[in-house]
């Protein structure tokens, strides 16, 4: 972080007065005016404030101005809003550099056409696409709910078989390093919305990264983002492959990442269990087979639940069952620390004030869950 | 050299043996790892960071071990997971 902040403060304030934000996030920023020495912290604070990037984003500015003793008056020139244009969306080329030099080289803005390099327009329309589909499905204003800027930067490191979120920006690798075919991963709608939904997670119930807490972190990002494709696609939960990531393996390691509707079939080695039966009780420690405690492994049956109960009721999924799991990750009720029993109950709870007590939606969700054998609270009826 | 986590979820297992190698790549594996500061590193701090653990066997039967995440490889280590991984040297496998 420290060497992110130093590249951001000579890049922003050497010879440029009155620029955008363009260089790098604005979180960067807020950093270097936190921790830099008065004088490049007053000439952060001061891009920080007239970039156009952060005007959508004053209320996340609050902690920041207060241990800089600014009050909130002072900045109420900012709107409150997000302007009518909605978040920024920009992409950087990393070049094949890694974490140290990014967000890379701004290579398209919001308002830039196509350019020549593929992964560029598909990172940038992939976030474009998920963004939307917040927006559009359930009034969420981007990642955080407050009009943050979209930024991905792609072609980091040499051959890296990873997409992720570093929880303010996208970062993609090539692929084309034995597991992801190269291209693939700027390519999956699925896999650009999982990786963007671990940033609305982030930013709502922020689920532990470990254990249970961790495997519904994983699934809600394997729901959205096949919710995002699907939404896409305009197609109908009934004819929806339920696969995340599919075509973007090597073809001779599988088909797909994940099967939400049939965990443990995407490739060879999937050993993904699809109910409780099966749940893998791995130790949370640092041996890196044992995956946080199963967090890749177990998400496979939130993520049942979710494709067994969509499929029950047919039509669109991001209309039926997708707003009782979105309104589980983020109205607050969802503990960082819930476990599987705790999720499933909010969500039997959410559907039957959404939909009503004993509604075919509120009879489909539990039926979700009792297919992959999480234990509910008896049905009252 | 074992590497899992990632968005595929998967874990890959390298072993290289330095024994089967021809002169050239063995002598670039062993640069390398003389290069490496074998120590644990911090674990990723991002979701479907990767997670790494690196083991050396010596031919004295000494066994040194390194696990550490995404973004936190000790020195050298960023260079030697590279070679092993991105490679065509050993036998690779996925799965737990
Ligand atoms: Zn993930």
């Amino acid at each position: 972080m420290a060497r992110r902040g130093v590249s951001v403060v000579s890049g922003r304030l050497t010879g440029v007065s009155g620029c955008r934000c363009e260089i790098a996030p604005p979180s960067l920023l807020l950093a270097v005016a936190e921790r830099g020495d008065p004088r490049v912290r007053d000439a952060a604070l001061r891009t920080l404030l007239t970039s156009a990037a952060l005007r959508s984003r004053r209320s996340s500015l609050g902690p920041t101005l207060r241990r800089l003793g600014i009050s909130p008056a002072d900045v109420a020139f900012l709107p409150a809003r997000a302007p009518a244009t909605g978040p920024d969306n920009t992409v950087y080329d990393m070049a094949g550099g890694d974490e140290g030099s990014l967000p890379g080289r701004r290579v398209r803005g919001s308002a830039d056409a196509p350019v020549a390099d593929t992964a560029v327009n598909e990172a940038f329309d992939g976030a474009a696409s998920t963004a939307a589909f917040y927006r559009d499905v359930f009034g969420r204003d981007s990642i955080d709910g407050r009009g943050l800027d979209l930024v991905s930067s792609v072609h980091f490191g040499q051959r890296y078989d990873n997409a992720f979120w570093t929880g303010d920006q996208m970062v993609y690798g090539d692929g084309g390093g034995g597991v992801f075919a190269a291209g693939a991963l700027t390519r999956a709608l699925d896999v650009v919305a999982h990786e963007l939904t671990h940033g609305v997670t982030q930013f709502a119930a922020a689920l532990q990264y470990r254990g249970q807490s961790g495997a519904l972190n994983e699934s809600f990002s394997d729901v959205f983002g096949s919710l995002v494709a699907q939404w896409a696609r305009g197609q109908d939960a009934r004819a929806a492959t339920w696969l995340i990531g599919e075509g973007t393996l090597e073809p001779t390691l599988g088909g797909a990442l994940r099967s939400m509707i049939a965990p443990g079939t995407a490739f060879s080695g999937d050993d993904q269990p699809a109910d409780m039966d099966g749940y893998a009780d791995l130790p949370v420690d640092d041996d890196p087979r044992n995956d946080n405690g199963g967090v890749h492994v177990n998400s496979g049956i939130p993520n049942r639940a979710f494709a067994e109960a969509a499929r029950a009721l047919g039509g669109r999924a991001w209309e039926t069952v997708g707003p009782v799991w979105y309104t589980v990750l983020t109205d607050g009720r969802l503990r960082p620390t819930a476990d599987f029993a705790a999720c499933a109950a909010l969500t039997v709870t959410v559907a039957g004030e959404r939909y009503g007590e004993g509604s075919p939606q509120q009879d489909a969700v539990r039926g979700g869950w009792e297919a992959v054998k999480v234990r509910l609270a008896a049905d009252p009826r | 050299m074992v590497r899992s986590g990632g968005v595929a979820g998967m874990v890959l297992t390298v072993d290289v043996d330095a024994a089967e190698l021809d002169p050239d790549a063995a002598t670039a594996l062993t640069v390398l790892v003389d290069g490496c500061d074998l120590v644990d590193g911090p674990p990723s701090t991002v979701a479907d960071g990767f997670a790494y653990e690196v083991t050396v066997a010596g031919d004295d039967g000494s066994v040194r071990r390194a696990r550490f995440g995404q973004g936190g490889a000790p020195p050298g280590a960023d260079a030697l997971v590279a070679w092993v991984i991105d490679g065509s040297h050993g036998t690779r496998r996925l799965g737990r």
